[in-house]
């Protein structure tokens, strides 16, 4: 991997926070963000449940109207 | 009461793709007509006690949907859905973009791509999204992809290694 690669994907995980920039001197040291990732983590299951949601909605929607054609 | 339905929920990383599979009971035509028409969608189509409001629905190719979901509080947030491919009871794809109340949308979007099928009685909806157009999702994605090359903890080690030899 190219030095402007590695330099590109520090900057995304940086934006996304799920590293965290410690300078020391002239140096920065990167660290790994590990609540940043269990925050994505608990992102997606949000996401998961409100598909969940709306398909419980749906099926109660689906059952409503074919009970209504008999 | 759907205990035995199936839903799969996937989120392929590396493509940037969250996959989704859900049956329903009840028949094909019955279900691809909640997934494209306005007043079905508007009664299921945000999870509660969010809700959803179609401004207007032209379901053909070229055509939109411009809707709202809204919180309890009355806080609406805006998308079109601008319809790219429809094959009638079996397929259609749409580019969903977050927008302002006036239709100005924000770019980029994500694509959708929805399969009906049935068997036994029971509708099988495959739901595929492209490219979350969430920016914070669209970049922590980006993380993610890296995350296929190396580990994170083999990233970290390096970057240590990096930031000694500077």
């Amino acid at each position: 991997m190219s030095r402007q690669a590695v330099s590109k994907h520090i900057k995304v995980l940086h934006e996304c926070e799920l590293i965290r920039p410690e300078q020391s001197g002239r140096e920065i040291y990167y660290h790994f963000n590990a609540k940043k990732m269990q925050e994505f983590d608990h992102w997606l299951a949000q996401l998961r449940q409100n598909w969940d949601t709306q398909f419980n909605q749906l099926d109660k929607l689906l059952s409503t109207i074919n009970d209504q054609k008999k | 009461m759907n205990n035995d339905l199936l839903f799969d929920f996937t989120v392929d990383k590396a493509a940037k793709t969250v996959l989704i599979t859900r049956e329903f009971m009840a028949g094909q035509s019955l279900v691809w007509d909640a997934f494209t028409k306005a007043e079905l969608l508007d009664q299921w189509g945000a999870p509660a006690p969010m809700r959803a409001k179609t401004k207007y629905m032209d379901f053909k190719v070229g055509g939109r949907r411009f809707y709202a979901m809204i919180s309890p509080d009355g806080q609406e947030r805006w998308a079109v859905q601008e319809y790219t491919s429809i094959t009638p009871k079996t397929n259609f794809k749409m580019y969903n973009s977050f927008a302002d109340q006036n239709e100005n949308r924000e770019l980029p979007g994500s694509e959708w791509d929805y399969t009906f099928s049935e068997e036994n009685g029971r509708t099988k909806v495959n739901i595929t999204i492209f490219n979350e157009s969430f920016e914070r999702m669209e970049k922590l994605l980006e993380g993610f992809r890296i995350g296929f090359i190396m580990t994170l903890t083999n990233l970290e080690n390096l970057l240590s290694t990096l930031s000694e030899k500077q």
